[in-house]
């Protein structure tokens, strides 16, 4: 109420009212003295001469251009920001999981050709143009026939994990071999287990052969495509938002 | 001859809102000496407050646009609390290094009264002033800002309550309670108060 009635901020009524009771009232008395002793006192503070000009020049108006930082990042565009984020990384993974896949399958065609010259090396070999030395010209497969004589095949015929058929079979194998090109669904097993294994109907296959009979079932694993493009198609979609809105924002 | 009249602060706003920096400048001249105390007594420091004078006036011309007409001064004024608001957020982050009741010197100086001050009064007045700086800073900053507007810039409490954007009766207890706590710590120098009674006679 003391402050109000130093400042003048009462009302007629209560101005009158007030003061007659300070006149009759020690502390509010007090309080009055003090109180404008106090206002008088600031009103005396120093007034002080500005040390310099500050005009507006267009040289001061380019040099303290506001910082594009202080824009103000929306809610909505946070959530925009972790939603790419969040679609480009799954998209991230299934493409990993996807090209991983298609590797396992791209090994398999790789070694098709090795097949077909193993093959073709049983062929000549039954055929006795060629003892081995020749690897049926192939180029791409020429370093690991041509090494292959020289590699003493296990004694139970196996080719070791990757499943790797001996490309240069003894004359005595020829006919086995020769029997391989046959159009059989079973072809490279055949062949294979012929190769190693002289006795037709035995199943004596290391962890190598279990490896290479087991290739064909690659083709059940796991198809990534249309989650591949679902969220390529997602991550395009929210980098695209989430650039149009940082691309308004920073010109607002 | 008489000079031809200034012109209104009114009439220089609009002319600024066209565009015009001429027209802002003179408004510059006109309320830098305002700007500067106010951001002076704020912040406590000379130096800061010069950066806050100025940041203040280039915010009030980027956002000339926006003054939707009324008391220009108090509109500024809003301007200049709120940069020195910012200004001392930045200092606290800067460290204490900085003396926030730097001398009175380093801003160009007092105004001498016309009156004719005696070089005893204006020492005196000198010491006044820094103590009653040094008790201000001791306030917080919205309880400082309503007890400067309303003592040494004389605002009512309803336009205080416009540029601090706070309730009427908000405005009143920031300037209760620090005029209590400035009279708690001025009693300990009673020749603050006693240099007031000499010149409120």
């Amino acid at each position: 109420m003391a402050d109000a009635y130093l400042d003048g901020e009462l009302r007629a009524g209560d101005h009158a009212k007030f003061e007659a009771h300070a006149a009759g009232c020690v502390e509010c008395s007090a309080m009055l003295d003090t109180g404008k002793a106090l206002k008088a006192t600031l009103g005396t503070i120093p007034t002080v001469q500005a040390p310099r000009s500050f005009r507006i020049t267009p040289a001061l108006l380019q040099e303290r251009a506001p910082a594009p930082a202080a824009v103000r990042t929306t809610p909505v565009l946070m959530v925009a920001r972790f939603g790419a984020a969040a679609s480009v990384a799954a998209f991230a993974v299934v493409g990993t999981l996807q090209l991983s896949s298609t590797s396992d399958d791209g090994y398999t065609a790789a070694n098709a050709p090795t097949y077909e010259m193993a093959a073709g090396a049983a062929e000549d070999a039954g055929s006795g143009k060629d003892d081995g030395d020749d690897a049926g010209g192939n180029g791409e497969v020429v370093p690991l026939a041509s090494e292959s004589p020289q590699i003493a095949p296990p004694p139970d015929g196996g080719v070791g994990g990757a499943g790797v058929p001996e490309p240069t079979p003894g004359p005595d194998e020829a006919p086995d071999a020769t029997a391989g090109d046959e159009p059989d669904p079973t072809d490279g097993d055949t062949r294979n287990t012929t190769e190693r294994n002289p006795d037709p109907n035995g199943y004596d296959y290391d962890a190598g052969d279990t490896a290479l009979t087991a290739l064909p079932a690659d083709g059940d694993e796991a198809d990534y495509g249309p989650w591949l493009v679902l969220l390529g198609g997602l991550s395009v979609l929210s980098l695209g938002a989430v650039g149009t809105m940082e691309y308004r924002r920073r010109r607002a | 001859m008489t000079d031809a009249p200034e012109p209104s602060d009114e009439h220089l706003v609009s002319l600024s809102k066209d565009g015009s920096l001429d027209a802002f400048n003179s408004l510059v001249e006109r309320y830098q000496g305002h700007v500067f105390n106010l951001c002076l007594r704020l912040i406590g420091d000379s130096a800061s407050a010069e950066d806050a004078t100025q940041e203040a006036f280039l915010s009030a011309y980027r956002s000339i646009s926006k003054f939707a007409g009324g008391n220009f001064r108090s509109w500024l004024f809003r301007i200049a609390a709120n940069e020195s608001k910012d200004e001392l957020r930045r200092r606290m982050r800067r460290g204490p290094h900085d003396s926030l009741f730097a001398g009175d010197e380093e801003g160009g100086g007092i105004d001498l009264p016309d009156t004719g001050e005696t070089s005893e009064e204006y020492v005196e007045r000198l010491a006044v002033g820094e103590g009653i700086s040094r008790a201000l800073m001791q306030l917080s900053f919205d309880q400082r800002q309503a007890v400067l507007l309303s003592d040494l810039h004389g605002y009512r409490y309803e336009e205080i309550a416009e540029m601090t954007e706070a309730s009427i009766g908000t405005v009143k207890s920031r300037i209760h309670r620090g005029r209590e706590k400035l009279r708690t710590l001025l009693s300990v120098q009673p020749e603050l108060f006693g240099m007031t009674e000499r010149l409120g006679d």
